[in-house]
């Protein structure tokens, strides 16, 4: 009973996701939230961050963009355009970077892709193809800023949860990094993992992250953890750490089994024996019959040399 | 002259006579010259084709990345097929004791040593990379049906010819004092080749063994022969490949092809070599009889394999069998089906039609037949794999063999008639000493 | 303190990382020194004499330079190593069908590296259509790596072969054209050389690598390699990396992960799988392919064609 009822509850609402994903793909104006709009970059952009804002381009951004003023973007719904264009250039740079940190339909989300200093060495890359650009003012920095930051990485393993600890030194006092975001990730061959949600520290500095039941680590069970802090404030910072929290990496070799599609050596015992077994009887009576005609040959010979 | 005896014929001759006889077409006579020259003229031409093919590639052929095997496979498969009758009629109605067979026993086994060896050589035509065929003992591996191929197509082949030799021995012997107009050299072959026979007891006993032995042996290899040609096809994932009854279904084939081959090759040697006393209507009779029993189980396997799948209509084998049954295969296949299998199964009911000449003509379309069928059995399946063919030029559809590709195809053909006429001109092509011998007893008898 | 020497280290990385590439190209247009297994830099340090090696364990240790020697890899080598594979490893690929809108941007890369003409397709972007009823749809098909490979069964000379990391690779230097793995291929996945291979003679000096399969031989069978060449320098294959549009994601069953070829980002395999409804190409034939397909629904594009059954080579 209970469950018809949500069904049909559901049947209601399907119609109703759909209409929502399909609006969403279909609008062509991207809303940003007016404080994002506003939020500006935290150093001034040299040349050298130009460059390198070239070089993440050309890595993330140029197969759907194309190159900037070039105009040769891919032909995708919702158009990517072309980023040295007006329609690019005239809006602020918060919102530049919003767009940038959260993606929308197929533009991918960079927030856990690129750090915060990256996605700002895009805009700045961004803007280099724009004369009349002038840089806003920067944002004022925390009064947070310290020193130094250290992560601190506790596997709670009782509750399968692993603890990060962000600590900065204020005025040579050393103080927990409070309510900044932090983000973990497992590190994988071809990039890194998040590992639960984003989270905010608390008043210690602590983040919690809940590790997932079966995590593959390297042969051994260990995974190579990243915590990331996402405050601009004290730039990029993470932390790795080698954890045993994972399960010990499958190391079998797919090709150990004996198979038809293996090597001759892995072939099926069955196939092995009565190939070979095959071969031998047949080609030994074969070589029986060649010794006999040999025979035969002698017999003649004595026969001939007697008469 | 000669008399109907114990389903098999009586001679009225003396073994001097018979001797005479059977050795007489041994010899280099204007005909035979002039036929090889003509054959090996045709041969020289074929092979330039195929040193095209060398140097281009195998683009020269039809064969593109969708439909990759065509008329050299089917070729190999008919050449698989054809060879079989040597087991058949030497070792089946052999060994349970039907005395007819006696004439035709060497000639089915020159077309199972002629067909055996070619077909090697036609799957070698078929090779990206021909020169590396030596990988193939270098490094094969045993799970893989071309080396169990390799391995039956050879052993088959040995046991052809040994099969073939082993009787002509005494012959030679016999034979080797008669030989008239040829060169020294083929008088030294007869004398190294006939081993020393002088006839006595203990050799005549190795011979009787070592016969019986092979015959006993090559029943199971040359199943293995042309089950293992099948399961090319039946071991993969194809639409009308994939089959459980390919292995029978091939080799009941088999026996058709064989058959009619070796009933135009009879009527061949009787006119050519005047062997009328030897190969009679009576051995046409027998063959046509034959040709009937195995193209009868030949047409019951057809009907399985076709009916089982047309019955269920599986989406791939649906869209096989549409191209097959009444699509752009239609014509080839029905032509195929009624003028190669049912009406020769019809008119083979009557003795009229079983006669020398009607049954040449039934084999002539038999033997096309078969050869077709093969053609159907490997092209049409390609045409229609799992996924679409797309991205590809249009032609990569279909398949239609070049030029080169049916020259290359022809040399093959060729090679094996100038086999099978150098085997039965420089030997007897009837066994001498089995007709001599088998005369004797009955006259005793 | 200790983040400090962290990113030292990183930089040093990216820096050797550099170098490599360097020394990759310098040993490519050298013709016959192909460079691995030890990658090196050389140290900051003033004294120039002592050098920092990161070995193939990924650990770096300081060695005096004169100590250093590099290894180039012969076609030996080169075949040992690509016959084994990398081992600890299970790649897989996903292919989400709903994002795919024929960029073909996979098939322009994949054909640049392994040097294909223009009809050879170790990657192909079919145009689908399950029934009259359904909507058509584009499905990128590479070959599917199956775990029970008919075409590696049949193969006579071990040519093409399955490696420890799931990669069925097809070596050129071994193959005798037989074509048995085209027909026992239910995917269509293969590709014969018919001619002399694309720029053939621009390429005949270059060495043989069983791992990108290029120089391409004629007669010869030619197939997708999961870009194998790549996987081994920590890249995704070429296919994955040009999408434009996010369709492909890559990476090791082992791991449990698989990264966006286009996004970069990395997700649990199995929880993309589940939550997606995965699954896999003609299943049904036993063949067990190692490249999953997330269905075709809340496409991102409109199809040119409702209906493409009627004109094609389907029927």
């Amino acid at each position: 009973m209970k469950r018809r009822i949500m069904i049909k509850y559901l049947t209601i609402l399907i119609p109703f996701v759909f209409l929502y994903i399909n609006s969403y793909s279909q609008t062509e104006e991207w809303i940003v939230p007016k404080e994002k709009k506003e939020v500006v970059s935290t150093f001034n952009f040299t040349d050298e961050n130009i460059k390198s804002g070239e070089s993440l381009y050309q890595k993330n951004c140029l197969s759907c963009h194309g190159n900037p003023t070039k105009g040769n973007f891919a032909p995708l719904q919702p158009s990517p355009g072309d980023p040295a264009s007006e329609k690019f250039q005239n809006q602020s740079d918060g919102s530049m970077f919003y767009k940038i940190t959260e993606g929308r339909v197929l533009m991918p989300q960079f927030k856990n892709i690129l750090s915060e200093k990256e996605r700002w060495e895009v805009v700045a890359f961004i803007r280099s193809f724009n004369k009349n650009y002038v840089q806003p003012a920067l944002a004022k920095i925390d009064e947070f800023k310290g020193d130094a930051v250290n992560i601190e990485i506790i596997f709670d393993k009782e509750n399968r949860q692993l603890i990060a600890k962000a600590i900065g030194t204020v005025k040579e006092k050393i103080e927990p990094v409070k309510k900044a975001e932090m983000v973990l990730f497992a590190k994988r061959y071809f990039g890194n993992m998040q590992i639960d949600e984003s989270k905010r520290t608390n008043e210690e500095g602590m983040a919690f992250f809940r590790l997932p039941e079966e995590l593959p680590g390297n042969d051994s069970g260990y995974v190579e953890f990243i915590v990331r802090l996402n405050e601009s404030s004290f730039g990029d910072i993470q932390k790795t750490a080698l954890i045993h929290a994972g399960l010990p990496k499958n190391m079998e070799k797919l090709t150990d089994q004996r198979a038809m599609w293996n090597i001759t050596r892995k072939a099926p015992v069955w196939l092995l024996i009565s190939y070979f077994g095959g071969v031998l009887f047949v080609w030994s009576f074969i070589v029986y019959i060649l010794l006999q005609l040999y025979k035969l040959r002698k017999i003649g010979s004595e026969v001939t040399n007697n008469e | 002259m000669s008399e109907i005896k114990n389903e098999y014929i009586k001679l009225d001759k003396s073994a001097e006579q018979i001797t005479t006889d059977l050795m007489r077409p041994v010899n280099l006579s204007i005909g035979f010259k002039a036929w090889m020259a003509f054959l090996i003229i045709s041969l020289a031409v074929c092979i330039y084709a195929y040193t095209i093919q060398l140097n281009i590639g195998l683009g020269v052929t039809g064969l593109r990345d969708y439909v990759s095997w065509g008329m050299y496979i089917a070729n190999f498969v008919f050449f698989v097929a054809a060879s079989l009758i040597g087991m058949l009629i030497g070792a089946v109605l052999g060994l349970i004791g039907i005395k007819w067979i006696t004439p035709l026993v060497r000639i089915a086994e020159i077309i199972a040593v002629a067909f055996a060896a070619v077909a090697g050589l036609v799957i070698i035509s078929d090779m990206g990379r021909p020169e590396r065929l030596p990988y193939v003992l270098m490094y094969g591996r045993i799970q893989s049906p071309i080396l169990w191929d390799v391995t039956v197509v050879t052993t088959y082949l040995v046991m052809s010819l040994l099969l073939y030799f082993l009787p002509l021995i005494p012959d030679l012997a016999i034979g080797k004092d008669k030989l008239q107009g040829v060169p020294k050299i083929h008088k030294i072959i007869y004398n190294i080749l006939s081993l020393n026979w002088v006839g006595s007891e203990e050799q005549i006993k190795i011979i009787h063994k070592s016969v019986r032995i092979l015959l006993i042996l090559i029943i199971p290899v040359a199943f293995a022969i042309h089950t293992v040609t099948s399961w090319l096809f039946a071991v993969t994932p194809r639409a009308g490949w994939d089959s459980t009854i390919f292995g029978p279904y091939f080799l009941s084939g088999a026996f058709v092809a064989g058959s009619a081959a070796v009933i135009i090759a009879m009527f061949f040697f009787q006119k050519n070599y005047k062997l009328k006393d030897y190969i009679t209507d009576f051995h046409f009779d027998k063959m046509g009889k034959l040709l009937f029993l195995v193209s009868i189980v030949y047409f019951y396997f057809n009907l399985n394999e076709f009916l089982v799948p047309g019955y269920k209509l599986k989406q791939a084998d649906a869209i096989h069998l549409q191209a097959l049954f009444n699509g752009n295969w239609a014509k080839l296949f029905w032509a195929t089906q009624i003028f190669g299998l049912i009406l020769p199964l019809i008119l083979l009911l009557f003795r009229k039609m079983r006669k020398a000449f009607p049954i040449l003509i039934i084999s002539i379309f038999v033997i096309a037949g078969a050869w077709l069928k093969r053609y159907i059995i490997v092209v049409p399946t390609q045409e229609h794999p799992y996924l679409p063919i797309q991205n590809v030029p249009d032609y990569f559809m279909g398949y239609t063999p070049t030029l080169i590709e049916t020259a290359i195809t022809a040399a093959s053909i060729i090679l094996v008639l100038i086999i099978i006429t150098i085997l039965s001109k420089f030997f007897p092509v009837i066994p001498i000493w089995e007709t001599v011998h088998e005369n004797k007893t009955d006259q005793k008898s | 303190m200790n983040e400090q020497s962290e990113g030292k280290n990183k930089n040093n990385r990216r820096q050797f990382l550099k170098n490599l590439g360097l020394i990759g190209t310098g040993a490519v247009a050298g013709g016959a020194a192909i460079y691995s297994g030890y990658r090196f830099e050389k140290s900051k340090d003033e004294s120039g004499e002592r050098i920092r090696v990161l070995t193939a364990d990924n650990k770096l240790v300081e060695v005096d330079k004169s100590a250093l020697k590099e290894i180039t890899l012969d076609i030996t080598e080169l075949q040992k190593r690509g016959r084994e594979g990398l081992p600890g490893h299970r790649w897989v690929m996903v292919i989400d069908l709903s994002r795919c809108r024929n960029a073909r941007k996979c098939m322009e890369a994949c054909q640049g590296a392994h040097q294909l003409r223009a009809e050879q397709h170790h990657i192909n972007v079919l145009q689908m259509q399950d029934s009259p009823t359904t909507a058509p749809y584009y499905m990128p098909k590479p070959c599917q790596h199956c775990d029970n490979p008919p075409c590696v069964s049949v193969c006579p000379v071990d040519a093409t072969f399955k490696r420890a990391d799931g990669i069925v690779l097809i070596d050129n230097e071994r193959c005798i054209g037989c074509r048995f793995c085209i027909a026992a291929c239910p995917y269509s996945a293969r590709v014969f050389n018919w001619f002399d291979p694309k720029d053939a003679e621009l390429h005949k000096d270059q060495l043989y690598d069983v791992e990108l399969n290029v120089p391409q031989k004629k007669g010869t069978i030619s197939k997708c390699l999961f870009s194998a060449d790549r996987l081994r320098v920590g890249k995704m294959p070429y296919c994955v990396s040009a999408c434009p549009n996010g369709v492909y994601y890559f990476g090791d069953e082992n791991e449990d992960a698989v990264t966006n070829g286009t996004t970069k980002e990395t997700f649990r395999l199995s929880k993309l799988l589940r939550d997606n409804a995965g699954h896999l190409l003609m299943e049904e034939l036993g063949t067990k392919p190692r490249v999953y397909y997330l269905p075709p629904k809340n496409r991102l594009f409109e199809f040119p064609d409702k209906n493409i059954l009627d004109n094609e080579h389907h029927t």
